[in-house]
C-alpha cells in the first residue's frame, strides 16, 4: 500500500506539471498523446490507485479474519477506514480533474447526494447537469482537493501505525522491485484507454467505470441516488461496528507474579503493544526496586511476554514459563527418542509427519513459547526439535518471530540456555502454501539428526548470524 | 536451480497478471443498450419576496431591549411557486417548489429528468405562483422539440428569466403530432 501511495506520488506530480485547469479534458489529452511518458505515467498513476484500494480492501479483510480489530488496534483499525475513505475520496477527486464521461456521471451522482441535505443553498446538481458553465475554478477546487487530501491521508497513515512498535511499512525488496516492474509493465504494455471527454447533451453508447472507485454507479439507476448512498453509508459505517458487533471473548490479559519479578525490563521491551509498564514496588524486595505491570486495556493477548520473562512467572493464564515446562515433561514421559515438531497453530501449512517419527505439538504461537520449554523438550529425550513459525512479516503479532529467533540464536535476553545443541534444532518460518518446502527441510535434518557432528547442514537465519564489524568486513573483503 | 527461475518466472507473470488484472477489470465497460433520450429541466430561480408586516402591542414592544424596540415587524419569504411539465400533451410533473436552505431563504435549485422515446415531443414547462392572486410572474416555455436516441435536451433559464433550450432542436416547420 505504501509502495502504491508513493508511486501515486511520484506519478501524480509529474501529470501535475502539465495539468490545465481552464481545459482539463484537452490538457490530460495532450499528456497522453504528446508529453514525454504522459502515457505511461497516467497508467501508473491509474494502476497504482486501483491497486492501492485493492491491497487496501485485502489488509482490512485480512485483520478482519484474524480479529485483530480490539482494543489495543482498535485505533489502528479505526483509522484504517477513515484512510479507506479518504483513498476513494481523493481517487474521485482524481476523476473529476479528467472530466471525461465517468467523472460526468460521479459529479453528477455526487452532486444530487449532497442535494438531499440543506448544506448549500445551490443545488449542486445543476452545475454538473449543464445548467452553469464550468470553469477552470471548478477543477482547480478539485485540483486543490486532490492535492490537499493527500496531507490528511499523511496524517491518518500516522495515526494508523502510531500505535505499532516497528511496523513493516515497504515489502521484502525482492518482492518491491517485482512489484514494481509489474506495475511498470502492466502500464507500458497495456495503458488503460481514455474514454470521451464529458458532454451533458450525449449519453456514451459505452461508458467505462472504474470498479475500484465507482461501484456503486451501476446502483444508482437501479436504487436511485438516496437509497444508493444509503447503502454505501450502511456498508461503511458497518465497518465502525466491527468490533461491538465480533466482541473479544472473556480471555483475561497476561498476568505477572510480582513477588518474583526480578525488574529486568525485558517484557516491557519485548510487548509490541506497550502494555507492560514498569512501576515502583509496592512491598519492597530484595528483586528489584520495579515490577512489571500489565494494562489490561492496552493487553492484545498475545501472550508474546511469556517467552521474554527469563524468570518463567508471566503470560497468559495457563502458558507461563512455568506452566510451559511443566507440560512439557509431562509431554516427553512417553515420547523419548523422538523429534517434536513445535508448530504455530495459524499461518503455517499442515503436515503429516508421524511416519517419520516426528510428534505434533500445535502452540498458539511460536513467540510465546519459552526458550526453556525447548531446553526441556531436549533434556527429557527429544531426538531433535523443529520450531515452525509462521512467516516473520506474516505473524499475527509481527515481532514473536524475531524476537524468538533473537532468542536462540542471538542471545537476546531470556535466550535459550547455552549447553543446548542448537544442531538438534531446526526453525523453519513457513506459509499456508509452502508445504512441498518445509517438507523437504523437515526430512534433510531428520536424516542429517543422527550425525550431529557434520557440519553445515545447519541453517542459520541471516540475520540471526553476529555481524562483523566493518574492520572484520573490510578484512574479509580484502581476503 | 531450473526450479527456483521457474518459481522467479511464474512469480512475475502472476504478479504482471495481478496488476494489469486490478486494473483492467477495474474497467466495467456498462453499455447502454436502449435508445432512450431525455429531456432534462435545470434551473435556479429567485421568486418575488413576500412580506408579512405586522404592529407590535404596547405589550410585545416592553419584552423587547430598548434598541430593538419597532411598531412594526415585517417577515420577508418567497412568493411560494409551482412547476408544472407537459410532454406531448401529458402533464408528467407537477409539485410545489421549496426554496433552498436551512431556512429556505436561498433560490429554488430544480433538477429533473424525464426519460422518453426518441421522438418529437411538444413540450410545455410551467413556472406559475401557487396562489393566483399573488403578484408574482408566471414563466412559460412552450415548444416542440426533437429528441434524438441517447441525447439529453436540457430547459434552463437565464437570469434574466428567459427560458433557454441546450441541446437537441427544435422541430422545423408545422408543429408535428406527438410522437409518444
Amino acid at each position: 500500500m505504501v509502495v502504491s501511495f508513493l508511486v501515486l506520488l511520484g506519478s501524480g506530480l509529474y501529470l501535475f506539471i502539465f495539468y490545465r485547469s481552464a481545459s482539463p479534458y484537452e490538457s490530460v489529452r495532450e499528456t497522453v498523446a504528446q508529453v514525454p511518458l504522459g502515457r505511461f505515467m497516467r497508467a501508473l498513476h491509474r494502476y497504482a490507485a486501483d491497486l492501492l484500494i485493492f491491497f487496501t480492501i485485502l489488509h482490512a479483510l485480512r485483520i478482519f479474519v484474524q480479529k485483530r480489530f480490539h482494543k489495543p488496534r482498535q485505533l489502528a483499525w479505526f483509522s484504517g477506514l477513515f484512510l479507506l475513505g479518504a483513498f476513494l475520496l481523493e481517487g474521485w477527486t482524481g476523476f473529476m480533474l479528467v472530466w471525461d464521461h465517468e467523472a460526468q456521471v460521479l459529479a453528477l451522482y455526487l452532486a444530487q447526494f449532497l442535494d438531499l441535505f440543506p448544506l448549500f443553498s445551490e443545488k449542486l446538481s445543476r452545475t454538473v447537469a449543464g445548467g452553469v458553465e464550468l470553469n477552470a475554478s471548478f477543477f482547480f477546487f478539485f485540483l486543490f482537493l486532490h492535492l490537499a487530501i493527500p496531507l490528511i491521508l499523511l496524517f491518518l497513515f500516522w495515526l494508523h501505525i502510531s500505535h505499532l512498535k516497528a511496523p513493516a511499512l515497504f515489502p521484502h525488496k525482492g518482492l518491491l522491485c517485482a512489484f514494481l516492474f509489474c506495475l511498470a509493465c502492466a502500464a507500458l504494455f497495456f495503458p488503460p484507454p481514455l474514454p470521451g471527454a464529458a458532454d451533458v447533451f450525449r449519453i456514451p453508447e459505452r461508458m467505462i467505470v472504474d470498479l475500484w472507485y465507482g461501484f456503486w454507479i451501476p446502483l444508482v439507476p437501479l436504487l436511485g441516488t438516496p437509497l444508493t448512498w444509503l447503502f454505501l453509508f450502511a456498508m461503511y459505517s458497518s465497518g465502525f461496528a466491527v468490533p461491538l458487533l465480533f466482541p473479544r471473548g472473556n480471555e483475561p490479559p497476561a498476568q505477572v507474579d510480582e513477588a518474583l519479578c526480578t525488574g529486568c525490563t525485558q517484557c516491557s521491551l519485548d510487548c509490541p503493544y506497550e502494555a507492560i509498564r514498569m512501576v515502583p514496588r509496592a512491598v519492597s524486595s530484595p528483586l528489584s526496586s520495579l515490577v512489571a505491570r500489565v494494562d489490561p486495556e492496552a493487553c492484545a493477548r498475545c501472550g508474546i511476554c511469556a517467552g521474554s520473562c527469563a524468570p518463567m512467572f508471566m503470560g497468559l493464564p495457563g502458558s507461563s514459563g512455568r506452566e510451559q515446562y511443566r507440560f512439557a515433561v509431562g509431554f516427553m514421559k512417553e515420547r523419548k527418542g523422538r523429534v517434536i515438531l513445535l508448530q504455530c497453530a495459524y499461518g503455517t501449512p499442515k503436515l503429516s509427519l508421524s511416519q517419520k517419527g516426528v510428534e505434533h505439538l500445535y502452540t498458539r504461537c511460536s513467540g510465546s513459547l519459552h526458550t526453556s520449554t525447548i531446553h526441556t523438550l531436549l533434556r527429557y529425550g527429544a531426538k531433535g526439535v523443529i520450531l515452525l513459525t509462521c512467516p516473520g512479516r506474516d505473524c499475527r503479532e509481527r515481532l514473536k518471530v524475531r524476537w524468538l529467533k533473537e532468542r536462540i540464536y542471538a542471545n537476546r535476553e531470556a535466550e535459550l540456555h547455552p549447553s543446548v545443541n542448537r544442531r538438534r534444532l531446526l526453525f523453519l518460518e513457513a506459509g499456508p502454501g509452502e508445504g512441498g518446502r518445509v517438507k523437504r527441510e523437515i526430512v534433510h535434518f531428520l536424516f542429517h539428526l543422527p550425525q550431529e557432528e557434520k557440519e553445515g547442514f545447519f541453517p542459520i537465519p541471516e540475520e540471526c548470524e553476529p555481524k562483523p564489524s566493518p574492520v572484520e568486513a573490510k578484512q574479509r573483503v580484502a581476503r | 536451480m531450473m526450479q527456483k527461475a521457474l518459481r522467479i518466472v511464474l512469480g512475475f507473470a502472476s504478479g504482471f497478471l495481478l496488476v494489469a488484472g486490478v486494473g483492467g477489470v477495474g474497467d466495467l465497460r456498462l453499455k447502454e443498450t436502449s435508445d432512450q433520450a431525455y429531456f432534462r429541466v435545470v434551473f435556479r430561480f429567485r421568486p418575488p419576496l413576500i412580506s408579512h408586516c405586522r404592529k407590535l402591542s404596547l405589550q410585545e414592544q416592553e419584552k423587547l431591549p430598548v434598541h430593538m424596540r419597532q411598531q412594526e415587524i415585517c417577515e420577508r419569504s418567497f412568493l411560494p411557486y409551482r412547476l408544472r411539465v407537459s410532454l406531448g400533451g401529458r402533464v408528467v410533473l407537477e409539485k410545489p417548489l421549496v426554496a433552498r436552505g436551512i431556512h429556505h431563504d436561498r433560490p429554488i435549485g430544480v433538477d429533473e429528468l424525464f426519460p422518453l422515446p426518441p421522438g418529437t415531443y411538444p413540450v410545455e414547462v410551467l413556472l406559475f405562483p401557487q396562489e393566483e392572486e399573488k403578484d408574482g410572474i408566471t414563466l412559460e416555455y412552450r415548444q416542440e422539440l426533437v429528441l434524438q436516441p441517447r441525447t439529453v435536451v436540457l430547459l434552463t433559464l437565464e437570469e434574466d428569466r428567459r427560458w433557454v433550450r441546450k441541446g437537441g432542436r427544435e422541430a422545423q416547420g408545422e408543429r408535428k403530432k406527438s410522437n409518444p
